[in-house]
């Protein structure tokens, strides 16, 4: 059964938000998408935040643009988005994290909560690199986020990407 | 003096041709009206993203449904033709005989040439909450139509038209 647009910024106590004029995570509001679909008006994305302990910086991301934070001791990247769907859909979570000294610490998180009630998280001290697969539920509005972070441990230089695909 | 059974013919074919070229005049007149209308509401869309301004779209359509309204007064103000002098009690008194009588059809009907195009063969113009299952327009009066996003069946966007009303 179709379901309403929400949107197009949002969060679970307040679907139905203005695009804000700055994009950043103070406002707690994120674009609100169809599935893994482009709106007419409104192409998919996501809000990110790169954040280091030289640099921070948001802004807004296609699906499956690499979001990239650079630090000297650490860099981690968070990526939040809504989303609207009648049928489960899968997404992949990518990420690599390097260092000129080749050995970082890195973690990884992810959590998605639904109107309905409906959630699930994951913690992992995961590899450098890899990907995973997250399966979303149908909802008439569900708020997902995730959290890569990367720690040098001789704190010389990381740099942590990732991506939604 | 009364008319010829010919005459009376020739008369009430003329009236009728007069009628039927005004009805033809109002359709094309409503039609383009209707069209105009559409092209407007879609600009209207368009000119904002695809997403349409409520107060904008009941502007048009006031302005339209106005425009209807003074065709409409038009024609109803325009003095429908008299017939002549003793023409009922002509036919009455002097039926045609049963060999000139012609058989109950309209005038298009003897006229190819004159064939009017009903409305349900025009172009359909596809679109909105109005449209009934056979392409007719059938406007709920004091509601207005509005195209609102969805995420139809297949989590693909999409959309549908409303009909909507204000308190």
């Amino acid at each position: 059964m179709p379901i309403l647009r929400a949107g197009p910024w949002g969060n679970l106590n307040s679907p139905h938000e203005d695009e804000p004029a700055v994009k950043d995570d103070q406002t707690n509001i994120y674009p609100v998408n169809c599935a893994k679909g482009d709106w007419p008006n409104q192409p998919w994305r996501l809000l990110y935040t790169e954040n280091s302990d030289i640099d921070i910086d948001t802004g807004t991301a296609a699906l499956g643009s690499p979001i990239v934070a650079n630090g000297v001791i650490y860099a981690n990247v968070f990526m939040d988005f809504n989303w609207q769907a009648t049928e489960d859909f899968e997404i992949t979570l990518q990420w690599n994290i390097t260092s000129t000294q080749a050995s970082v610490y890195p973690t990884l998180e992810w959590q998605y909560t639904t109107i309905e009630g409906t959630g699930d998280y994951f913690f992992d001290t995961s590899a450098d690199n890899g990907t995973i697969d997250i399966t979303l539920p149908a909802s008439t509005f569900g708020s997902f986020s995730a959290y890569v972070d990367g720690i040098d441990t001789y704190g010389v230089d990381v740099r942590t990407e990732a991506s939604i695909i | 003096m009364a008319l010829s059974r010919r005459e009376e013919i020739e008369w009430e074919n003329t009236v009728s041709l007069n009628r039927q070229r005004e009805t033809r005049a109002r359709r094309s007149e409503a039609k383009s009206n209707k069209d105009a209308e559409k092209t407007e509401l879609k600009y209207e869309r368009l000119d904002r993203d695809g997403v349409s301004s409520t107060k904008a779209r009941r502007a048009i359509k006031e302005k339209y449904a106005k425009m209807a309204e003074e065709a409409m007064n038009r024609v109803t103000d325009k003095e429908t033709p008299k017939p002549p002098p003793n023409f009922y009690k002509a036919e009455i008194n002097n039926p045609l005989p049963e060999s000139e009588q012609q058989p109950a059809t309209t005038f298009e009907n003897n006229n190819p040439e004159e064939v009017v195009i009903p409305d349900e063969a025009e172009t359909p113009t596809s679109g909105g909450a109005n449209d009934g299952p056979d392409g007719s327009n059938t406007i709920i009066s004091g509601y207005e139509e509005e195209r609102i996003d969805i995420v139809d069946a297949l989590n693909n966007p999409s959309y549908r038209f409303f009909l909507t009303k204000f308190d």
